[in-house]
C-alpha cells in the first residue's frame, strides 16, 4: 500500500504533509527534557530506551525487510501506531498549557497550537463529510436495485456476475449469494499495470474488465469466450457506455435496469 | 471505565474460547450461536446474583458533591464522544476490505458457514484461510446479525463502529487519569486535544483514518483500542511495576488482542516487549521482562499458528 523500501519514506507517508509530525516531535522533546532534568529521571531514562529499542529492534530499514517477509509487506504501516502521535501531542499540548504562568502564556500556547493546526490543512471535517448518505445502510438504491434484478433472475444459486469496480465493492454485502467474476487482485493488477501487457493469468478477468469497467467494445470471440471460462451469468454494464446493440451480438440479453447500470444475462448452452 | 474497557476484553477472550476451535473444525455458524448464548446467559445470570450481592452487603456512603467545573468537564466529555460517534456514523468509506469484512459476515450468515466460503467473492475457500480465521471478531458480529436479523453493514458500521468509539475514547480518559493524577479539568482538555488532532490528522492508514472512516473494522479496532489499552496499562505498570493487578490486565489484553484483531499479532507483543525490556534496564530487575513475556505468551501461541499457515504447513483443507 505504501509501496516503498525504507522505514523513512513509510514514516513520510505515514505523517503526511500536516504539521502533526512536527508538533509531536516538539511534545516528545519537550517532555523528554522535562522529566530527564526534573526528578523524575527514571521516567526519562526510561523514555530515552524505549525510544533506542523501538527503533533498534522495529523501525529500521533490516526489520522493515525481515517483517515484510513474515507479514504482507504492505502491510508495514501498521507498526506505526505504536507511536502514540495523538497520545503523547495531546499530552504536550495540556500540560504545557496548564504549566503557563498567567493568561499572556496561556494564549500564546494556545496560538501556537492554532498555528500548528492550521497547516494541517482541512481535516475530516468537510462539507461533503457532514452530509447524511442516501440510505440508512449506506448501500445506493441503485446497488439494490441491480441485487433484486440478479436475484429474480438467476439460473443457481450463487450466479457469477461481473460489475465496475464501484458496484463491486458493494453488491455482495446487501446479496451475498453473488459471486464476483473478477477478483481484487486482477482488478489492483490491472490498476497499477494497465490492460495489455500480456498477462496471462488475468487474461479472461482483463477481458472482461475491459467492457465492465471502461465501457471497450471488445472482440465478441474474446468476450465470449471469457464469459465461459469464468462461468459468468451476468454483466453489469453502466448505462452512458451504450453497449445495447454490441452485447445482444454477443449473446447476452438485458433483464433489468435501474437509474445508472443495466443488467445483462448470458445464457451459457455450452456443455462444459 | 476499567471495568467497561476490561470487559470487553474479557468478552473476546471468552468468545475465542469457544469460537476458534468451531472454525478449526468447520463447524456451523448456528452451534457457535447456541453454545454463545449458553455462555452469555449464564454469565449474565452469575452477573446479577454478584451485583445484587453486592448491592444488599452496601453501606450507605456519604455521598461527595461533584463540583459544578467537574460537571461542565463531565459535559465537555460527553459532548466531544457524542460528536464522533455521530460523525463516525454518517461516513460512507468503501473500500476494498469493507467489501471483504461485511461481506464476509453477510457470506456467514447467508451460508451458516464460518470462513468457508471467501467473503469477498464469494467463492468457495480451498483452504481455511488461517490469516483472517485465527481471530473471532468477525464471527461476533456474525452471531449477533444470526440472532438479531440486522444485517452486517447496519451492524457493522453502527454498533460496532460506535463502540469502538466509545472504547477509544474511555481508554483515552483512563490515560489521562493515569497522566495528570486524576485532574478532571486536564482530562477533558486531554480528550478534546487527542479528539481535536484526530480529526485533522489527515493522512493514509493512519490511526485516526480507521477511527473516523473505517471504525467497524477489526483494524481500527487495533489501532484504536488494542495498542491505547496497551500504552495505558504499560503507563500504570510504570508508576508501579510490583502491581499484580496491571500485569493481570496486561495479559488479560494480550490474551483478547488476536480474537480483537489479526493486526495485533506482531504490534502487540512488540510494543510490550520493548516497553518491559526498557524498563528491565532501567530498574535493573530481569522479573519485569520476564513478567513482560509471559503477557505475550498468547501472541506467541498465535504467531506459530500463523507462520506454519504462511508457510503451507498447517493447512486445513475445506
Amino acid at each position: 500500500m505504501y509501496e516503498v523500501n525504507s522505514i523513512l519514506e513509510t514514516l513520510k507517508i505515514y505523517i503526511g504533509q500536516s504539521g502533526i509530525g512536527l508538533l509531536f516531535l516538539v511534545c516528545l522533546l519537550l517532555i523528554l527534557g522535562y522529566h530527564v532534568q526534573g526528578k523524575d529521571t527514571r521516567s526519562g531514562k526510561t523514555l530515552i530506551w524505549v525510544i533506542f529499542l523501538s527503533v533498534v529492534v522495529l523501525f529500521n530499514d533490516v526489520s522493515m525487510k525481515v517483517l515484510g517477509k513474515l507479514t504482507d509487506s504492505a502491510t508495514l504501516y501498521r507498526f506505526f501506531w505504536a507511536v502514540p502521535v495523538i497520545l503523547v501531542t495531546a499530552y504536550g499540548v495540556v500540560n504545557f498549557f496548564s504549566k503557563a504562568k498567567g493568561v499572556a502564556a496561556k494564549l500564546v500556547v494556545a496560538g501556537i497550537c492554532v498555528l500548528m493546526l492550521a497547516t494541517m490543512g482541512e481535516g475530516y471535517v468537510t462539507a461533503d463529510s457532514v452530509r447524511y448518505p442516501g440510505t440508512m445502510e449506506k448501500i445506493p438504491q441503485d446497488i439494490k436495485t441491480i441485487c433484486e434484478i440478479i436475484d429474480e433472475y438467476k439460473t443457481v444459486e450463487n450466479p457469477v456476475c461481473a460489475f465496475d469496480q464501484a458496484a463491486q465493492l458493494m453488491v455482495r454485502t446487501e446479496n451475498p449469494s453473488i459471486v464476483w467474476a473478477v477478483s481484487r487482485k486482477a482488478y489492483l493488477y490491472f490498476q497499477q499495470y494497465g490492460y495489455d501487457n500480456g498477462s496471462r493469468k488475468y487474461r479472461y478477468s482483463e477481458n472482461l474488465l475491459k467492457v465492465v469497467d471502461n465501457g471497450i467494445q471488445i472482440k465478441k470471440k474474446k468476450l465470449r469466450k471469457s464469459l465461459r471460462k469464468k462461468k459468468v451469468e451476468f454483466l453489469v454494464i453502466k448505462k452512458e457506455y451504450d453497449m445495447d446493440a454490441y452485447l445482444k451480438k454477443v449473446g447476452l440479453n438485458p433483464v433489468g435496469e435501474s437509474d445508472s447500470y443495466i443488467v445483462y444475462q448470458y445464457i451459457n448452452e455450452d456443455k462444459e | 471505565m476499567e471495568n467497561l474497557v476490561l470487559g470487553f476484553f474479557i468478552y473476546f477472550a471468552l468468545f475465542q474460547l469457544f469460537a476458534l476451535p468451531l472454525i478449526l473444525l468447520k463447524q456451523h455458524l448456528t452451534l457457535l450461536m447456541v453454545l454463545w448464548l449458553a455462555v452469555v446467559a449464564i454469565v449474565l445470570i452469575l452477573g446479577f446474583i454478584v451485583l445484587y450481592k453486592e448491592m444488599k452487603g452496601e453501606r450507605r456512603k456519604k455521598k461527595n458533591l461533584i463540583k459544578s467545573r467537574q460537571i461542565m468537564c463531565y459535559l465537555a466529555m460527553a459532548v466531544l464522544v457524542l460528536f464522533f460517534c455521530y460523525f463516525t456514523a454518517i461516513q460512507n468509506y468503501w473500500g476494498w476490505d469493507t467489501a471483504f469484512y461485511i461481506g464476509t459476515i453477510s457470506t456467514t450468515v447467508d451460508t451458516d458457514t464460518m470462513y468457508l466460503i471467501n467473503g469477498e467473492s464469494g467463492a468457495a475457500e480451498k483452504v481455511l484461510p488461517l490469516r483472517y480465521a485465527l481471530s473471532g471478531f468477525y464471527m461476533n458480529s456474525a452471531v449477533f446479525c444470526k440472532i438479531t436479523g440486522i444485517t452486517a453493514v447496519y451492524f457493522q458500521k453502527y454498533v460496532m463502529g460506535t463502540l469502538c468509539v466509545l472504547l477509544y475514547f474511555s481508554i483515552l480518559y483512563l490515560v489521562g487519569q493515569a497522566l495528570f493524577e486524576k485532574s478532571i479539568t486536564k482530562t477533558a482538555g486531554f480528550l478534546w486535544a487527542a479528539g481535536i488532532l484526530n480529526l485533522f490528522f489527515v493522512s493514509e492508514y493512519t490511526t485516526s483514518q480507521f477511527l473516523i472512516l473505517r471504525a467497524y473494522e477489526a483494524k481500527a479496532y487495533c489501532a484504536n483500542v488494542i495498542i491505547p489499552a496497551i500504552f495505558w496499562l504499560l503507563l500504570l505498570l510504570h508508576k508501579d511495576l510490583q502491581n499484580k493487578g496491571n500485569w493481570k490486565a496486561l495479559f488479560l489484553v494480550m490474551l483478547a488482542s488476536v480474537p480483537v484483531s489479526m493486526s495485533a499479532i506482531f504490534i502487540a507483543p512488540a510494543m510490550v516487549g520493548i516497553a518491559v525490556l526498557g524498563e528491565s534496564i532501567v530498574n535493573k530487575n530481569l522479573k519485569i521482562f520476564i513478567n513482560g513475556m509471559v503477557c505475550i505468551l498468547p501472541n506467541a501461541v498465535y504467531l506459530v499458528m500463523y507462520l506454519l499457515y504462511t508457510l503451507d504447513v498447517w493447512v486445513i483443507k475445506v
